[in-house]
């Protein structure tokens, strides 16, 4: 959605609630909300979807265990019940068929080790599940 | 001279010649320490004359050592005058309703998941009938009892089972050890005792019975659980809901004995007072435990999960004595604020083909300084000896300090041992990628930590492991960004 250079991981970064930048004016105006004003995970919440190229390695952390804690904190914030370890395990299974995915990788360590290949299989099952509202897809290169 | 004044006469000089008067009425000794401390603390708990003895002599040489200084903590020193080592255990106050005790406490009871019973007792107030604490502990003592399984008090065993005691006090903790052992083994006022009978597995974790039983912790506690040939016990000390106490120094000492194939798992979450976010007050925490595994294929596992205490000076450690036997230890250390802990193990191996495994998680954040030191001596007559340790640091911030000092010495060349360490921060990567998957950072951290000290956790008993887990993130609470 733009030549090399011309600002794409930046914008991603900056909607998504990265410190490291400072707006200095302008609003961002999402679904009536000024996602200036929420913090990073609120943003996460209300529906700002950042595919990592390079998802972040969290040793000991298994992926089902992440993703029950995304999901019920973001289900809390919508005003929605938190699920239970077994709906929560029966949601898991209808994602996991939508995106062919194979079980064992829901306990191994999030993202630890994994290929490419099967980073960019996980982060896109993480989408569906956590029901974004909008997504923000770019090849986020690690500069 | 008549015969009452004989006797009077006899009793003056003995006085005289102690220096000493025993007023056995009062709750708790003068303050300070000398032969007279020692006698009224023995007095007073009517020991026989070889504990005495025993007592003393621990005293007298304690009197010749000198406080070490090899550890990697700086404190204001001790005056060791100017304490009182024994005191009558004090009733807690009886309160009606949770209402009652500070709400501060009660809401870190219910982040750490801590039940309402548990609540009450930890507090002291009056349970209900229907699950009265004392009857529930009566029926596992019977149950326990029926197996010939020994769990008392320290000073019960001593009166009941002198003979065990006799044997087996000091048969792994020598009384000249270290200045802090020999001081515990001079004054110690009370502590657990436990021995299983040949072939019996031990039905409970002995640390059910801990949380129904208040542990009425002491300031100098002694432990000492004896496993016999093919036997296995599973304790637990200690609790996660935090623990105050008016005593700045404690000086604990444990010790495991574990005869021809038996096991001992010795699980530990220690939660004292760490002193305010200023590094003002906390208990000094000095301990001494040790396991001996004696007997060939015998077993001692240590797992500790160390989060209070201003200075925890602590290496729980194995002796491998017996052909095959093998050790254990897994120690998750967190440190905040202005906390020091120097903390580690000692895997001496004498055996044959003795093995040993140490997993260390250090955690360091705010202004505090976590060093691991463990030692693995393999010995001559060790041939086959393996050990892999691995040590890991978790660095939160950046004005904490871990450090790592691992001493190896190996005189037989069959020797095996590994040594890994690593040294990570919390990164904001991690913290940024679990907020924008929706997780607040507190939850993140606790994430991350509780992935970090994975390998600890799953060796506690299930219940603890998950009390254990809120602790960490408790501990840690606000300590990024
Ligand atoms: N709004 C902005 N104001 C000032 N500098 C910017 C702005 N947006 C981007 N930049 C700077 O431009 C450079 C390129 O930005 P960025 O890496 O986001 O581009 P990109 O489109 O992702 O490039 P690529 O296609 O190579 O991945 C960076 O140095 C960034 O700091
Ligand atoms: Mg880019």
């Amino acid at each position: 959605m733009g030549p090399n250079g011309s600002g794409k991981s930046t914008l991603a970064s900056v909607l998504a609630g990265r410190e490291d930048f400072e707006v200095t004016q302008g609003t961002v105006d999402f679904l009536g909300k000024n996602l200036l004003d929420l913090s990073p995970e609120d943003r996460a919440r209300e529906g700002i979807f950042m595919a990592f190229q390079y998802p972040v390695e969290i040793p000991g952390v298994s992926t089902i265990n992440f993703m029950k804690s995304a999901i019920n904190q973001i289900r809390t914030y919508r005003g929605q019940q938190v699920l239970d370890a077994v709906s929560f395990l029966q949601l898991m299974k209808e994602k996991m068929k939508l995106v062919e995915i194979d079980q064992s990788l829901l306990s191994r360590s999030l993202n630890e080790g994994f290929r490419e290949v099967k980073r960019n299989v996980m982060k896109f099952f993480r989408w569906p599940c956590s029901n974004p509202s909008s997504l923000s897809l770019m090849r986020q290169t690690r500069d | 001279m008549s015969k009452s004044n004989q006797v009077l006469e006899e009793i003056t000089s003995k006085e005289y010649e102690h220096g000493w008067t025993v007023n056995l009425e009062a709750d708790e000794a003068p303050m300070g320490l000398n032969e007279g401390t020692v006698r009224f603390i023995s007095a007073k708990k009517g020991e026989p004359e070889w504990l005495l003895e025993w007592r003393l002599k621990a005293f007298r040489l304690w009197q010749k050592m000198i406080e070490p200084t090899w550890p990697n903590v700086t404190y204001p020193s001790i005056d060791y005058q100017n304490i009182i080592y024994y005191s009558a255990p004090k009733k807690k106050a009886n309160l009606n309703s949770l209402n009652e005790v500070d709400p501060e406490l009660i809401k870190t009871f219910e982040k750490l998941g801590i039940s309402l019973t548990e609540q009450k007792r930890l507090t002291g107030v009056a349970v209900d009938a229907v699950i009265d604490s004392v009857s529930v502990a009566t029926t596992f003592k019977e149950k326990l009892s029926e197996l010939g399984i020994i769990f008392c008090s320290f000073s019960e065993a001593v009166r009941e089972h002198p003979e065990l005691i006799k044997k087996y006090l000091g048969s792994v903790v020598p009384i000249n050890d270290n200045y802090f052992a020999a001081l515990n083994s001079a004054v110690f006022s009370d502590g657990s005792f436990c021995y299983i009978p040949k072939g019996i597995r031990c039905p409970m974790e002995l640390s059910t019975y801990f949380r129904i039983n208040a542990a009425n912790t002491g300031q100098f506690e002694r432990t000492l659980i004896v496993a016999d040939e093919g036997s296995y016990v599973s304790y637990l000390e200690g609790c996660t809901a935090p623990m105050r106490d008016e005593n700045q120094l404690h000086a604990a000492v444990v010790e495991l004995y574990t005869m021809k194939d038996a096991e001992i798992k010795y699980s530990t979450v220690q939660n004292w007072y760490p002193g305010d976010k200023n590094g003002k007050g906390g208990i000094y925490n000095f301990v001494t435990k040790r396991g001996l595994c004696f007997g060939d294929r015998s077993k001692i596992s240590w797992t500790q999960v160390e989060t209070g205490s201003a200075i925890t000076w602590k290496y729980p450690s194995c002796i491998l004595k017996g052909d095959n036997s093998v050790g254990e230890f897994y120690s998750v250390a967190v440190t905040n604020n202005y906390q020091q802990a120097d903390t580690g193990t000692k895997m001496i191996h004498i055996g044959k083909n003795t093995r040993s495994r140490i997993v260390s998680k250090g955690i360091s954040a705010g202004k505090s300084q976590n060093s691991y030191r463990g030692q693995v001596h393999v010995m001559k007559r060790a041939s086959n000896a393996r050990n892999h340790s691995q040590c890991d640091s978790l660095l939160m911030g950046d004005q904490c300090g871990a450090h790592t000092f691992p001493y190896i010495d190996v005189e037989n060349n069959s020797a095996r041992i590994e040594h890994e360490a690593t040294t990570s921060k919390i990164g904001e990567d991690q913290i940024f990628y679990c907020l924008q998957r929706g997780i607040d950072e507190e939850a993140a951290v606790a994430l991350i930590v509780n992935g970090y000290a994975k390998e600890v956790l799953n060796q506690l008993p299930m219940e603890f492991a998950v009390e254990a887990q809120k602790l960490l993130a408790l501990t840690l609470e606000g300590s990024v960004g």
